[in-house]
């Protein structure tokens, strides 16, 4: 995806981390994001789809709607509204194992980047921006609301991973913590049964809201390249198993690409969008996903009637 | 190997920080944090042992590499090459001495004593070369200083087992002899032995010089069992007129279990008699056979036991032979003033060994003088004319005279002049104030408990003035001879002083005179008991050199010497025989056995004996190994510590390797 966007400005995440300033960073990110979508063909797009307008001269022929074209025989022209008012609410893990920090960044500090820059993101689309972080309940809650920019920042400046996570009771009290519909991207770890994840995420799901699953995980909870043997400890349980990363190494990756697939595969059922990333890689690709994700959900709308 | 700076070995005390190490961070007390162990749990590990497995590696490298590092600092010398290294070695002289005593007979000892000196030979290089030498009591080279390993290999092929005891002396001058005439830097003795502990005596003069290695080869069995016949006797008596022989046989044994059997005594070929025994563990038993009544002339006889692992020593020959008894003309004086012969004929009539038969004549007749070994002048005076010609040729011929002065006895010139009596009665008698113990007549008395000679009185005693070519045996505390011989051709004459009765001395009344009067006798006559048998390595006098001397294998050996008496040692055990110059009939037979102190198996240390007769065997050896090293070739025998310190930092390295793998591991891998 990242190669997708030629000449997008793209900042390593250990690089963003050094800025002190949650809000700087979220529009360091966010900016050099947009800067870099003057060539995309998803320019001029807003979240919302407001109106149609007759096409006049000087409009760019690529905001022509073709499917209108096609049932009225005229030149029709996208408006989208500036404003929507919709909610946008980033669910952040904030469980022990988001701790942890192997070779680049913390994953608990990439997904507090990930979640500003997001929130920021949608609050100059004038979405009304919220957050709650959870472990296996929820620590702290920033309603969703236009003016929570400042306030959802200093929540995830000071977040601090204190539980075990566990997704489904959680889930459940954001679904009756969050009356409003709306847009609602997860940043977790994901470390349970994927049928427990998808039936977490999918009361998000069944109550109305468009959600957007951020897996996050750290490149060595990817590759394994650990050689010493010795014990590891659960960051959340404190367990401590022996283990020869040479002998299981190979069967250790086998299981993780199994996971993603197994998540990707059942949340994608329930029509939610799930994006794996590790910590290494640029933010700006987060907020790629999420506007193209945004796209086909709206594509996918207008088929069947809905809308976002 | 040594070391020049052995302190440096301390240094392997470090071998136990690592290991202490290892103990203490075998359970790493960081665990690696890991967000969670979700999938770690799933897959079954079965790490541990593997873990283990290799930290032991680790620890065996790191412990290996503190062992070389202190080894290379201790820097080791090589100063015995071994086997790879021996060709840098100077070519070296060896002889390959095998003991082939009797008691190599034990078992298949003699026969593994030649294997293990084919395989010294097979053992040489190409510009070694090698001499055999044969040991026993005697020592004999059986091949030169040759580098043809099929002499050798010949020379063993035909070795046999000897009949002679050890002498480890013998062997170490011979084979010193044949290095002598070495020229080569490198000599060497390889002595294979069973290491018997009475064959080395501490000889000096068996000592191998500087520059002579010894190497010792045991050939030894464990707890070795040996019954034998340790000695065997004969005892006489007399039944009904006629003499009987009564065999004793001593059997010993040694081994960890008793021994039960049964001894035969067989004679002429015949077994005659058969007593059973049993014998403990370190014990001896005597066992006693019925007396036997003998026929005229020698007897074989031979006692034998079941055969054991050494069979050469149960068996014992003898010869079996009436007594003949010592044959005395007695001639008395006559007249006022001689001496009684009461005593003396009491004192020769209990004699046994030799038995004493007396005659008792008034002149030397030629018959009498022709059966007689001794003729007896208890104060007779010396026969002159014709009978004193007869004496003196009887003496000539080997005779002997014993002259007891008295009152009224007289001597030839050839011994001396016989004087007045001197009367000792005024000063409470004279007794003998010295004597020459180390004649055969008084040796006996030299050790007190055989009796003391100075306590008899002598009241009277003739001054006799001797001739030049007489020898004084004995002497009164005055001064005056009290025992004199003379020698005449192959006899002799002893004379007495005084008397042998209780008119001029008490002598016939002390302990001292019984045996003092048989070993006059037996000297005088020059009195040689036959013994019952011999043994081999002794020396066979033959008096008549035109008899001919069949071994007892059956083949004719003949002495060495042609002049008169001969004399033949022993070299076979059993029964040699003495014939007629045309071989018809027997004249002598001589029972010959092996020297019984070789029976005894106990061993030394095989060390204790190169310490003992090469003690500066090692030291030696390396010092002229060094001197005509090369400085090259020194210096490769000191460098062997580079090698070692660079195993040890290539051993380092590997180690550093494997340590830090993960770490190297992880930076790599932090960006898939």
């Amino acid at each position: 995806m990242a190669r997708a966007l030629p000449g997008a400005r793209f900042v390593d995440p250990a690089v963003l981390q050094r800025i002190d300033d949650l809000e700087l960073v979220a529009k360091t990110v966010v900016d050099g994001f947009i800067n870099g979508l003057h060539r995309s063909p998803y320019l001029g797009l807003s979240l919302d789809f407001a109106e149609h307008r007759a096409y006049m001269p000087g409009d760019d022929i690529r905001r022509i709607d073709w499917r209108l074209y096609a049932r009225t025989d005229r030149y029709h022209v996208k408006e989208f509204e500036a404003d929507t008012n919709a909610n946008f609410v980033v669910l952040l893990d904030v469980s022990g194992s988001m701790v942890y920090q192997g070779t680049g960044i913390a994953k608990l500090d990439y997904a507090r980047m990930l979640a500003g820059s997001l929130a920021y993101f949608a609050s100059r689309q004038r979405d009304r921006v919220g957050l709650v972080t959870f472990d296996d309940d929820v620590v702290d809650y920033v309603p969703p609301s236009a003016k929570h920019l400042e306030i959802l920042l200093h929540t995830l400046e000071r977040a601090a991973p204190r539980r075990p996570g566990s997704l489904v009771p959680s889930m459940r009290k954001i679904v009756e913590l969050l009356g409003r519909r709306g847009i609602v991207v997860l940043i977790s770890d994901l470390y349970e049964e994927p049928e427990s994840v998808a039936d977490a995420v999918r009361a998000l799901r069944y109550a109305g809201n468009d959600v957007i699953v951020f897996h996050l995980l750290d490149p060595t909870e990817l590759t394994f390249p650990f050689d010493a043997a010795q014990s590891f400890e659960d960051l959340e349980t404190g367990e401590r198993i022996p283990v020869v990363p040479d002998e299981l190494r190979e069967r250790y990756r086998e299981m993780v690409e199994a996971h993603v697939s197994a998540l990707r595969t059942l949340l994608r059922a329930d029509r939610i969008d799930y994006a794996m990333f590790d910590t290494s890689q640029p933010l700006d690709h987060a907020l790629f996903h999420l506007l193209s994700e945004r796209e086909r959900l709206q594509r996918a709308g207008r088929r069947t009637g809905g809308s976002a | 190997m040594t070391f020049l700076a052995p302190l440096f070995l301390l240094g392997l005390l470090a071998v136990g920080v690592p290991i202490a190490l290892h103990l203490m961070h075998r359970e790493r007390p960081h665990a690696v944090r890991f967000p969670s162990l979700m999938f770690l749990k799933r897959i079954p590990h079965r790490s541990v042992r593997r873990r283990r497995l290799r930290d032991h590696l680790l620890l065996a490298m790191r412990v290996l590499a503190l062992v070389l590092l202190a080894t290379a600092f201790a820097r080791p010398f090589v100063d015995r090459v071994p086997a790879a290294g021996a060709a840098l070695l100077p070519a070296r002289d060896v002889v390959l001495l095998i003991d082939r005593s009797w008691s190599m007979g034990y078992g298949d000892r003699f026969a593994r004593a030649l294997e293990a000196a084919r395989a010294q030979v097979d053992a040489l290089r190409q510009e070694d070369r090698a001499a055999i030498a044969f040991f026993d009591e005697r020592a004999e080279a059986v091949t030169g200083q040759t580098g043809d390993r099929a002499v050798l290999r010949a020379a063993l092929d035909t070795a046999r087992v000897g009949p002679r005891r050890t002498s480890y002396a013998a062997g170490l001058r011979m084979a010193q002899a044949l290095l002598d005439a070495s020229d080569r830097p490198r000599r060497e003795v390889v002595l294979i032995s069973d290491f018997q502990q009475g064959g080395w005596e501490g000889d000096q003069s068996a000592l191998l010089p500087e520059g002579i290695a010894l190497t010792t080869v045991p050939i030894t069995d464990d707890a070795p069992a040996n019954t034998m016949l340790a000695a065997v006797s004969i005892s006489r008596e007399q039944f009904e007129g006629r003499e009987r022989v009564r065999v004793n046989a001593r059997i010993a044994h040694r081994g960890p279990d008793a021994r039960r059997g049964a001894a035969v005594l067989e004679v002429n070929g015949q077994d005659v008699q058969s007593v059973p025994f049993d014998v403990e563990p370190g014990a001896v038993r005597d066992v006693a056979f019925a007396p036997l009544t003998l026929p005229a002339g020698a007897v074989r006889g031979t006692v034998r036991l079941d055969a054991d692992d050494l069979p050469a020593d149960d068996e014992y020959h003898l010869v079996l032979s009436a007594a003949r008894p010592l044959r005395v003309l007695l001639l008395e004086g006559r007249g006022t003033g001689a001496p009684s012969a009461l005593y003396l004929q009491r004192a020769l009539a209990v004699g046994q060994d030799p038995a004493y038969g007396v005659t008792a004549v008034t002149g030397p007749g030629a018959t009498d003088l022709a059966g007689a070994d001794l003729v007896l002048l208890n104060g007779a005076p010396w026969p002159t004319g014709t009978e004193g010609e007869r004496l003196d040729a009887f003496i000539a011929a080997g005779g002997g005279v014993i002259a007891v002065l008295g009152a009224t006895g007289t001597l030839p010139g050839w011994i001396g002049d016989a004087g007045a009596p001197i009367d000792r009665t005024r000063d409470g008698g004279g007794a003998i104030g010295w004597a020459e113990y180390g004649h055969p007549v008084l040796s006996l008395f030299r050790d007190p408990r055989n009796g003391d000679l100075a306590g008899a009185r002598y009241y009277r005693y003739r001054g006799v003035q001797p001739a030049d070519s007489t020898r004084v045996l004995a002497r009164f505390d005055d001064g005056g001879i009290a025992i004199l011989e003379a020698q005449r051709g192959r006899g002799r004459a002893l004379v007495l002083t005084s008397t042998l009765d209780t008119w001029w001395s008490d002598l016939p009344l002390q302990p001292v005179f019984v045996p003092l009067l048989h070993r006059l006798a037996s000297y005088g006559a020059a009195w040689r008991a036959e013994p019952p048998a011999m043994t081999v390595g002794d020396a066979l006098v033959i008096e008549d050199s035109t008899l001919v001397v069949v071994a007892p294998d059956g083949t004719p050996v003949r002495a060495a010497n042609g002049r008169g008496a001969e004399v033949l040692r022993l070299d076979q055990a059993g029964f040699y025989e003495l014939r007629e110059p045309d071989g018809s009939g027997v004249v002598r037979t001589v029972a010959a056995n092996l020297d019984r102190t070789e029976s005894d198996l106990t061993t030394m240390q095989p060390a204790a004996l190169a310490a003992a007769a090469a003690p500066a065997s090692a030291g030696n050896t390396a010092v002229r190994d060094a001197a005509v090293l090369t400085i090259e070739e020194r210096e490769r025998r000191q460098a062997l510590w580079w090698y070692v310190l660079a195993a040890a930092i290539v051993l380092l390295t590997i180690e550093s390797v494997l340590a830090t793998r993960p770490s190297r591991a992880l930076r790599s891998g932090g960006t898939p």
